[in-house]
């Protein structure tokens, strides 16, 4: 653990992890999950957070399947902005639009 | 990994296999072999590559037509040029000891070729098969195959699999650009306000406004029920709720109340309006349904009856028979003769009381004519009294 700890602390780690709010992990890379303005800020903050530290972040209020989907919406972003082809739809399910809607709210994205 | 970066990187390796073929010592041995003459070739059109592969290519035919005229020129001409271009399994079999052996040798140890190859669709080749790969107005005698790598349509299709024609519309749906993952929940939700009515929402009234300020009055009133703490924000949504309703509603909201209020009273106020319009119509048209019209006898006027009396020319207003009683009378007297059928004639027909009526028979009428003379018609009558008054003076 010493040792990943270790990885994690560099300045600018290719993966990040976001934790939900039941303890999932979802590793994404660091470019994709910039797309979130919050989480952008997090990560290259003045430093004192933890969160740039260990290149983690926590979120309390967001359930695992949100936060999934969250990580989908960044793969989308990435993949599809300025790009020639034809762009697909995002499909969101009607369940998962309301908490959707408040996770996007919180993240800026 | 980008479309553009896949691209570049082709680019550069197939530039540089390029670079490495043009150094190569190529026979027409490793050029039937391999087919590469064929490849190079399809990159004629290519718009950076298309120049240095015309190059080699030239460069190649150059070569093959001069390494297969020594050959022509070794055996008399028996194998025709493309015969030798084709990787035939014979041809193959004997010439795969390179370049390093003379063309004479390996022709002296290959058998002797033969008229009739496989190419069946290939016509006669010109007198001068030199020029034919040097001159420009190449005319592709060549199965269609190599015609179509010539095509610059088809440039770029893999070999072997065929091209995928769709009919229809596209189905998949496609977007412009891409939305923020905000505006595209707000999207969703907005569509699906109905499911959000019958449970508590875990938000906060900010971040729901927009999609509430799209419910109807109805969808509003049940998502505050479930959900109190939105009432206390939802007065400027009511507002606005209230006026589109009720134009005049500005004028007439009391103080006290909030916009909510307002309208629900306003719409009450409606309902118990329209209540009372409806009763109204309902009376109104059952009064209408009590007039039954009426169907009266034939009566003489008052003044008339007078007259008739003083006159003695009283005529019996009597009803109109039924047709089925006449026609019983009529069948009475067909049947038992006109005495008996006599009585059953309705009265009005008796007696020929309104002159003859077309439905007696005539031997009715001629049996009740003598009966007929004694009663005098109403116009007999009076002919007589006439008469009779003449008489007196």
């Amino acid at each position: 653990m010493a040792d990943s700890s270790d990885e994690n602390t560099a300045a600018e780690s290719e993966y990040v992890k976001l934790i939900s709010e039941d303890g999932h992990e979802f590793y994404i890379k660091r470019e994709y999950a910039i797309t979130s303005g919050t989480i952008r800020a997090m990560l290259s903050g003045p430093g004192q957070f933890t969160e740039n530290e260990n290149n983690e972040v926590h979120f309390r209020e967001i359930p695992s399947h949100v936060l999934q989907k969250v990580c989908h919406y960044f793969m989308y972003k990435v993949r599809y902005t300025n790009s020639a082809n034809e762009i697909p739809e995002f499909t969101i399910a009607p369940e998962v639009a309301l908490e959707l809607l408040m996770a996007a709210n919180f993240l800026d994205c | 990994m980008s479309y553009g970066f896949f691209q570049k990187k082709f680019l550069t390796f197939v530039s540089h296999a390029l670079s490495r073929l043009d150094k190569i010592d190529m026979t027409v041995a490793l050029l039937t072999e391999t087919g590469v003459g064929k490849e190079v070739n399809r990159l004629r059109n290519h718009s950076e590559l298309g120049q240095k592969a015309q190059r080699i290519v030239e460069k190649w035919r150059k070569l093959a037509s001069e390494q297969s005229e020594a050959l022509n020129a070794a055996t008399n001409g028996n194998g025709s040029i493309n015969e030798r271009k084709r990787p035939l399994a014979e041809d193959v079999e004997e010439l795969k000891p390179t370049h390093q052996i003379s063309f004479a040798d390996a022709l002296k140890a290959a058998p002797a070729p033969k008229k009739v190859r496989c190419i069946v669709k290939e016509p006669e080749q010109p007198e001068a098969p030199k020029e034919q790969f040097i001159q420009k107005n190449f005319v592709p005698t060549l199965p269609s195959k190599v015609q179509d790598e010539q095509d610059p349509a088809m440039f770029g299709l893999r070999r072997g699999k065929p091209m995928r024609i769709y009919a229809g519309r596209k189905q998949a749906k496609t977007v412009k650009k891409v939305d923020t993952l905000y505006n595209l929940a707000m999207t969703v939700c907005m569509q699906n306000v109905d499911s959000f009515c019958y449970g508590p929402l875990p938000t906060v009234y900010s971040v729901f406004q927009p999609v509430l300020a799209r419910c109807t009055p109805e969808q509003l009133d049940r998502i505050e029920n479930n959900n109190r703490h939105i009432e206390e924000d939802s007065d400027p949504l009511w507002r606005t709720i209230c006026l589109k309703a009720f134009p005049k509603a500005a004028k007439e909201k009391d103080e006290d109340e909030s916009w909510k209020q307002c309208y629900k009273r306003l719409i009450g106020e409606r309902e118990m309006r329209l209540k009372q319009i409806s009763n109204k119509i309902k009376k109104e048209n059952k009064t209408d349904q009590q007039l039954v019209t009426k169907m009266s006898d034939a009566i003489t006027p008052a003044n008339v009856r007078r007259r008739q009396i003083n006159n003695g020319t009283v005529v019996h207003a009597y009803r109109v028979p039924h047709a089925i009683d006449v026609t019983k009378a009529r069948r009475e007297i067909y049947h038992n003769g006109a005495k008996s059928g006599l009585a059953s004639i309705p009265a009005a027909m008796r007696m020929g009381a309104v002159g003859p009526s077309p439905s007696t028979s005539s031997r009715s009428s001629s049996s009740s004519a003598a009966a007929a003379a004694s009663k005098k018609g109403a116009l007999m009558q009076k002919a007589v009294k006439m008469m009779k008054s003449r008489q007196r003076r």
